[in-house]
């Protein structure tokens, strides 16, 4: 793709950034009795109080990992929207492992460690589905979303409830366990900024990247060089699921201390959003995720300090995804050529699997 | 009572389910499914209270899950996103929209609260019904249910023998010679999601006008998601989809019973329709795959 297409595609994207902040702009006009003191909130809430800019950085570090791990497997081509329930399994594993060794120096490792073991064996099965029996991966990963919310809040509330708790939450992990942070700069972002770089490096510079982008711009030549489709497939969804279980480890060492049910919850299609917003390109996402992170942040300000809900930002996310998913498409049908876009309008769902000819 | 409990809770799944199909049909995953229920669910409770009344109501949220439907065929039909991102976005605009009105409403009203009444749909009332076992479950059910239950068969027939049903079923399974005939596949995958749109906007009625008299913020609570398993689990046929969906209503009646009646944990049968499907899927591929070695050998 040249440059130029490149321009154009920036310009529309600023244009419908602007169109977008027209629309809350009106929404918070329907809702707020204080529309310039709401607006105010939501763009400068964030750096209003250094409580406030912790909570968008440590926020913004949850986006970049669950975003990372969304761009890798959207670049192989994998429709899976499963990061949210492999979030909530990878949170689920971590807790149970630090809130099981109590005060020891193996803790946090350990429980990182299960962490990522959790999210990638949650990802593992839907490519395995995918990848060997052909299902379809948007339904069964939407569907192992529910089983581990569901999952989640059962062994919570039969199992790791603290004696008279009010609301469903664990205990609070030993303090060692916590994940410092120097000032107002939560130790999270720096490893999500390195996840970030891992993967980027992982898809752009290292041979298993350059095999599992091939597998997302063209199954068949893909095939034709020999490579083994079936194992990419079930790679990608392994790795995505792993960087997906960091963002739960980061939650819970980082943010909540304790295990509870919702915590985290919608951070996978969020992470969709950063991922789209960065073109799929992780080496993007931590500036995506900081200037996502900043707009949530801001809305969570103006639903406490001016009564406004913080769903107003809700509306804002469904309408950048469908106009940048639409400007990728665009942009995507410019830069191709007709042969290698072929692959990318293959019906997912129907029941001849191009996956499966490779045994034939 | 238990009886009635399933018919008024699969209600909803059964309608969401039956749009769903015809997109699946149509070859789009319709996630959005779940947006175009609560949309419907909002629509519905907040015209019902107006002069309009609940019938009126029952009419805007046909309307309102249609107006979202075309949201997402126009996402991705004349803008290219790919459906299931501009479903996603469907979700989040119905989740995100139907709260900021819930509380401009509320507030003009100068409530706080984060519900809304609604002025419910009359029953049908059938009290003759009430000491006949088994039969005494449709007494007092909603018109949607009744509609539900008596157009159920005739969606059927219209699946296998419209034309409309033809072209749906013929663009999923083969789009070529849908083009051969000289119908255009994009127009059918429009009409698909309309309908599957007005389904949806009918059953999130049933849940604010029939099933409960208010609209609470996100009260769908992924039945959207259930309705999409229940058309995969009826493996994408009307009657498989229609019986899924009924034993997911039924599983929602038993989860309720048991909160009310026990303390048995309720999160594992909540998670049961989704359990299932994903097994139901993984079994969908084995045999397919046992099929095609059987052919090649």
């Amino acid at each position: 793709m040249s440059t130029v297409l490149d321009w154009r595609f920036a310009a529309r994207l600023a244009a419908g950034v602007v169109g977008a902040g027209l629309l809350v702009l009106a929404l918070l006009a329907l809702t707020s009795d204080n529309v310039p003191a709401s607006v105010d909130g939501l763009l400068t809430g964030a750096v209003s109080s250094d409580g406030r800019m912790a909570q968008w950085l440590s926020y913004s570090s949850y986006l970049m990992f669950v975003g990372a791990s969304v761009c890798l497997v959207f670049r192989v081509g994998m429709f899976s929207i499963g990061a949210e329930g492999q979030v909530f399994v990878a949170a689920l594993a971590a807790g149970g492992v630090a809130l099981a060794l109590g005060p020891s120096g193996f803790a946090l490792p350990l429980a990182v460690l299960a962490a990522v073991a959790g999210g990638a064996a949650w990802a593992l099965l839907p490519g395995l589905m995918k990848a060997y029996l052909n299902a379809d991966e948007i339904v069964t990963t939407l569907m192992l979303n529910f089983v581990a919310t569901f999952a989640f809040a059962f062994v919570i509330k039969e199992a790791l409830l603290p004696d008279g708790a009010g609301f469903p939450v664990s205990d609070y992990f030993d303090q060692g366990t916590w994940l410092p942070s120097w000032g107002t700069i939560p130790s999270s972002l720096v490893f999500a900024i390195l996840s970030c770089v891992g993967v980027s490096l992982l898809l752009n510079r290292s041979r298993l990247g350059f095999r599992l982008r091939m597998v997302g711009d063209s199954r068949p030549f893909a095939r034709a060089n020999g490579y083994p489709v079936r194992r990419l497939i079930c790679v990608a969804f392994v790795v995505s699921g792993a960087v997906a279980g960091l963002t739960g480890a980061a939650i819970a060492f980082g943010g909540t201390h304790r295990l509870i049910v919702g915590m985290g919850a919608g951070i996978g299609f969020e992470g969709i959003l950063v991922a789209l917003l960065a073109v799929n390109r992780p080496g993007l996402v931590p500036l995506t995720a900081l200037a996502y992170g900043y707009l949530r942040t801001g809305g969570e300000i103006i639903q406490i300090t001016g009564n406004v809900p913080r769903d107003v930002v809700v509306v804002l996310q469904g309408v950048l995804i469908i106009g940048l998913a639409a400007l990728l498409r665009r942009r995507d049908a410019r830069s191709r050529t007709p042969a290698v876009a072929a692959p990318a309008t293959e019906q997912p769902g129907t029941a001849q699997g191009d996956v499966m000819e490779v045994t034939r | 009572m238990y009886l009635a409990s399933v018919l008024e809770l699969a209600t909803p799944l059964v309608l969401a389910a039956l749009g769903c199909l015809l997109t699946v049909r149509a070859g789009v995953d319709n996630i959005g499914i779940e947006g175009m229920m609560l949309g419907g669910a909002f629509a519905g409770a907040a015209v019902s209270t107006t002069v309009f009344g609940p019938w009126g109501g029952l009419a805007v949220a046909a309307a309102a899950g249609l107006a979202l439907a075309l949201v997402l065929a126009w996402s991705h039909l004349s803008l290219g996103a790919d459906f299931v991102l501009a479903g996603i976005a469907v979700n989040l605009l119905a989740a995100g929209g139907t709260v900021t009105l819930l509380f401009a409403i509320n507030k003009s009203k100068g409530q706080g609260a984060d519900d809304l009444a609604s002025d419910p749909l009359p029953t049908v009332n059938l009290s003759f019904l009430d000491d006949v076992p088994v039969l005494n479950a449709l007494a007092d059910q909603s018109p949607i249910t009744w509609a539900t239950i008596l157009l159920a068969p005739v969606f059927v027939y219209l699946y296998f023998h419209s034309k409309p049903g033809i072209w749906i079923r013929a663009v999923g399974g083969n789009a070529p010679a849908v083009v051969e005939a000289g119908i255009s596949p994009t127009r059918v995958k429009w009409l698909a999601m309309s309908l599957s749109g007005v389904f949806a906007g009918i059953a999130g009625a049933q849940l604010s006008l029939a099933t409960t008299h208010t609209f609470v913020r996100d009260m769908t609570q992924g039945r959207g998601f259930i309705a999409l398993a229940a058309v995969y689990l009826g493996l994408r046929h009307p009657v498989g989809t229609i019986i899924a969906a009924t034993a997911f209503g039924a599983c929602q009646a038993l989860s309720t019973l048991l909160q009310v009646r026990t303390t048995i944990p309720t999160d594992p049968l909540a998670a049961f329709p989704y359990v299932v499907t994903v097994i139901a899927l993984g079994v969908a591929g084995l045999r397919s795959l046992r099929r095609r070695s059987l052919a090649a050998a």
